[in-house]
């Protein structure tokens, strides 16, 4: 399993978090719908794609899996953001926003 | 905690999947659902949704990896893999498993003697802080200075004020033999023991708590006895009204006070004391006598003190008792020091002796289970040529090589695991057998060796060893030969590497060394056993004899009289002591006119028909008479080839012709008393000690009153009766004489080569191995060439090769690495055998007797190696060959 992470990986783990800390307990399904309807259609992943990168954010320790009943009496596999994780979505925020700022930079002045 | 999923993962998948279905399961139902929602048709939502979803089984798959330890995962499926393998093939399983089981079962034996002979500490509480005391001692300001590690009764009553507070000392006695009779009966059983005289702080000291009873010996009780748990369980039967018991011991009526706690034997590993008795007990004498040094000093440091404390404490008080030895009034003539000896290990006397032995044996066993790993793996390598395909396969389904590594790095170390586990049962089974060895001669070894948790720690490493040397074999093997993976080749290949016949060389070379070191251990046992002993030990019985007081010289000789009257004795003789007994009076010659010698020779007493009774010539002059006593002005005596030799000869006796008559009638002193000494008589050379060293020069003189003496008596036919009747004559002797031990002369001779039969016979089954070993390695090569050549061969066969270019087809890549490995091993040989000198007789580094038998040895095990292989060489069926 390889650490070196692609900054599509990067953008996934920051909406997740992002998302999980505002929200609480998410489960797959309302992430991915959560991701699409936010972003008013713009980011479209395949929804099989999110749970690899579910999994690999648990192992890390940025997120916390649990199943749970919710409304309906459903069994549900959901996610929530551990404390970790909460340090991590800065860091990533953090990387996001000079990335953000520097392509910005580089468009106004080019 | 990611760690811990991740392990039951491994060991519960059906979870994990079942885990992962049912969220993408859910998933998928709740998109279908919306879309439903949204108006689409059921089954339209259900297609929409999985397409949005993507790869619903990659998607499984790459979450079980993540969510999986892989490594683990992919062990326990090579684990399975390899069982079932080794289930399917159970003779492969067999040739492979026996000989490292054999193996490692006999290093783990010697390696439990080993632990409990020489590593393992003291039974007691805290051995660390165990000490002993040794002092280096100059007698004169010319003498080489010596070395004690036994001290005298006053000195360590000084010893023990001055380390009031700080540590406490105890005095322990060497151990002896004495006889235990059971019960307070005069007359009832006796049986040989070991007594040991301690200090009545002794169990304090070394913290041995009592099983029964008390172990504090009261100062002035003489007749108290504490029996050791082993003698208490062995010949008391475990009784346990033992306290306060009465039982004798030399014939002195004593009281057992207590018993000492299980597994405690004593302080001397290898020799197991029975009964411990006050030093009081001993020769009063001993208690006031500061030049008797006979008993050792163990102490236990105290609280916070260190050696270096109790050397401080202790040193005025040896410099006292130094001054008091070497000069009465007060000025030291030589020095003196005295060290502190840290002893977690126990004394070290017999140890000392078992100590070259054993770690010769140990490197034996280890050189056995290099070769058997060598052997096996040689064994998988050649394996791993013909599962060429199965590897291909693995590798196109996505294997990568490390992952293959793996797995055959896996199988190896099953194999060896298992090995393991039948090592272990083996050594269960050899231990005994080794103890018991060991337990049987002069000087009985017995030791507390037992499959405990250190030999287990042994066994797994010597498993370990061999786990990595089978498990690194892979590796290598890919590195070097790539084509092992390789798909293309229809046939699989015999890998011809340097790698396979280097292993061939190297096996062939040890299993040379040990056969030649097992060869050598048996010819120096047999030089030992040839030795011309100078008397004639069949048929000789040795008797020992003793009794309250000094028993006057006629009633002896009536006694010896007597026995030599009965039937079926041909002549008795009495003499001071047993010979190869280890007992031995030795004395320095003084010859008037001559420098004083600075060796010392064996005085031996003896009656008149001693020579006769164990046949040793008399050469020149006359036998003792009944008139040659101890007291005349020149005591009477007859001397052997060797002691006229050296000190009695003058030119012209020796050379040209032997005259021994020209010895007779010179005179010389014994160095001790001066006691003045005239030649009656000169007898053929024999040995009275150790075999080794060449025979002992001897001067024998007549017997004074003896305490204990020895009766030599050759007989033929049934010998009870006349054991009957020596034990009558002692009795009728009075002043308590009655009979010790009987034992065959024979057996005291083949006592003293009991560490060479040790060597000879453990080295042999090794070298037997070894050789075995070799063989089955070569064997199992030239199969496997055999078999995956065949077509090779089936073609040659069609087109008409005689059997000649056969049989240089087979054995035409084993012939120059088996050569390689005898010369190797010849070298390897006079390395070990140089190494081992001190354990050898009559063996030279390079013997070429020995190396000419050991040669033949292996040319009829390389036959017998290469005979199946080629006879299968030979049936194979060209057509049907060439059509496969």
């Amino acid at each position: 399993m390889s650490t070196a992470r692609s900054s599509a990986q990067h953008t996934l783990d920051l909406l997740v978090l992002t998302l999980l800390e505002r929200r609480g307990a998410l489960h797959g399904y309302a992430l991915a719908t959560a991701i699409q309807e936010l972003s008013e259609d713009a980011l479209r992943i395949d929804e099989g794609s999110l749970y690899p990168a579910l999994y690999r954010m648990t192992e890390a320790g940025w997120i916390r899996a649990g199943w749970r009943t919710t409304e309906n009496n459903r069994r549900a596999r959901m996610y929530q953001i551990t404390k970790a994780g909460t340090k991590r979505l800065a860091e990533e925020t953090e990387r996001w926003d000079t990335f953000a700022a520097g392509v910005t930079r580089v468009l106004k002045r080019a | 905690m990611p760690f811990w999923s991740k392990l039951v993962n491994v060991v519960r998948p059906q979870r994990l999947d079942e885990d992962i279905a049912e969220e993408i399961a859910d998933h998928l139902a709740r998109r279908a659902e919306a879309l439903r929602a949204a108006g689409v048709p059921a089954a339209e939502a259900d297609r929409r949704a999985a397409a949005a979803f993507g790869n619903a089984t990659s998607i499984r798959d790459k979450g079980r990896d993540i969510r999986t330890w892989t490594i683990a995962d992919d062990f326990l499926r090579d684990l399975r893999h390899s069982l079932r393998e080794l289930r399917r093939n159970p003779a492969f399983a067999a040739t492979a498993i026996i000989p490292l089981g054999l193996t490692i079962g006999a290093v783990t034996a010697v390696s439990a003697i080993v632990d409990a002979a020489i590593v393992r500490p003291l039974p007691v509480p805290r051995p660390d802080r165990l000490f002993t005391l040794a002092a280096t001692e100059m007698t004169s300001a010319t003498a080489a200075p010596v070395e004690r590690t036994t001290f005298s009764v006053p000195a360590y009553r000084d010893f023990r004020g001055a380390l009031e507070g700080t540590s406490s000392i105890a005095l322990l006695s060497p151990p002896g033999r004495a006889e235990i009779q059971l019960s307070s009966e005069p007359s009832s059983l006796t049986e040989l023991g070991v007594v040991q005289f301690v200090s009545e702080n002794a169990f304090e000291v070394l913290r041995v708590a009592a099983a029964a009873g008390v172990t504090t010996l009261a100062p002035g009780d003489a007749s108290a006895a504490i029996l050791s748990w082993d003698a208490w369980t062995r010949r008391f039967g475990g009784d346990p009204a033992i306290v306060n018991r009465m039982i004798r011991i030399d014939g002195r009526p004593l009281q057992v006070i207590g018993v000492a706690a299980r597994g405690f034997f004593g302080v001397e590993p290898g020799r197991f004391v029975d009964v411990w008795r006050p030093i009081s007990a001993f020769d009063p004498g001993a208690s006031t006598n500061r030049t008797f040094h006979w008993a050792s000093v163990i102490g236990r440091l105290g609280g916070s003190a260190t050696i270096d404390t109790v050397r401080g404490r202790l040193h005025s008080a040896y410099a006292a008792d130094l001054a008091m030895r070497m000069n009465p009034g007060g000025a030291a003539s030589g020095g003196g020091e005295l060290r502190v000896v840290p002893l977690p290990n126990g004394v070290a006397d017999a140890r000392r002796m078992l100590i070259r032995p054993l770690t010769v044996l140990l490197a034996i066993g280890l050189l056995a289970a290099l070769i058997a790993a060598a052997n096996v793996a040689s064994l998988l390598l050649a394996r791993a040529s013909a599962r060429s395909t199965e590897m291909a396969v693995r590798t196109s389904l996505g294997a990568g090589r490390s992952r293959l590594m793996r797995q055959l790095a896996t199988e190896n170390v099953v194999l060896a695991a298992i090995s393991g586990g039948a090592g272990w049962l083996v050594a269960s089974m050899a231990l005994p057998a080794l103890a018991a060895q060991l337990a049987a001669g002069r000087e009985p070894v017995r030791l507390a060796a037992a499959m405990d948790a250190r030999v287990l720690i042994a066994c797994a490493l010597v498993t370990g060893i061999c786990a990595v040397v089978l498990g690194l074999l892979p590796a290598y093997a890919t590195a070097t030969n790539p084509k092992l993976v390789n798909l293309r080749d229809a046939v699989p290949v015999v890998p011809r590497t340097r790698f396979s016949r280097a292993f061939i060389a190297v096996q062939v070379a040890f299993a040379f060394c040990l056969v030649d070191t097992g060869l050598a251990f048996s010819f120096s046992l047999k030089s030992l056993f040839a030795i011309d002993t100078g008397f004639d030990a069949g048929g000789v019985t040795v008797m020992s004899i003793g009794a309250d007081r000094a028993l006057p010289l006629p009633l002896v000789h009536e006694l010896q009289a007597r026995v030599g009257a009965q039937p079926g004795v041909e002549s008795a003789a009495v003499a001071w002591w047993a010979l190869f007994d280890g007992n031995r009076r030795m004395d320095r010659v003084v010859v008037p006119g001559r420098p004083p010698a600075e060796r010392e020779e064996v005085f031996s007493r003896v009656s008149p028909n001693y020579f006769r009774t164990l046949r040793t010539p008399l050469l020149a002059g006359r036998d003792f008479t009944a008139a040659d006593t101890e007291g005349a002005a020149a005591i009477p005596t007859v001397v052997n080839v060797t002691f006229a030799r050296r000190y009695l000869s003058q030119p012209g006796d020796f050379v040209p012709r032997e005259r021994t008559d020209a010895i007779i009638g010179r005179e010389f002193l014994r160095a001790a008393d001066g006691a003045r000494h005239q030649v009656i008589g000169v007898a053929a050379d024999s040995y009275s000690g150790d075999l080794r060293h060449g025979p002992d020069a001897i001067a024998y003189f007549p017997m004074k009153p003896p305490r204990w003496f020895t009766l030599y008596v050759r007989s033929s036919g049934d010998l009870r009766p006349i054991v009957q009747a020596v034990r009558r004559e002692a009795a009728a002797i009075g002043s308590g004489a009655h009979l010790i031990e009987t034992v065959s002369l024979d057996s005291l001779v083949a006592r003293t080569v009991q560490r060479e039969r040790l060597l000879a016979t453990t080295s042999g089954a090794f070298a037997l191995l070894g050789l075995l070993l070799a063989a089955i390695g070569v064997f199992g090569v030239l199969n496997y060439a055999v078999a995956s050549r065949s077509r090779e061969i089936g073609i040659r066969c069609a087109l008409g090769a005689p059997p000649a270019a056969l049989v240089q087809l087979v054995l035409g890549h084993v012939v120059r690495p088996v050569a390689a490995g005898v010369l190797l091993g010849i070298v390897a040989t006079a390395a070990t055998v140089r190494a081992a000198s001190s354990l050898l007789f009559a063996v030279r580094p390079i013997d070429p007797s020995i190396l000419i038998a050991t040669m033949a040895l292996f040319l009829l095990a390389a036959i017998a190696a290469a005979a199946l292989p080629l006879r299968r060489a030979r049936a194979v069926d060209a057509a049907r060959v060439l059509r496969s």
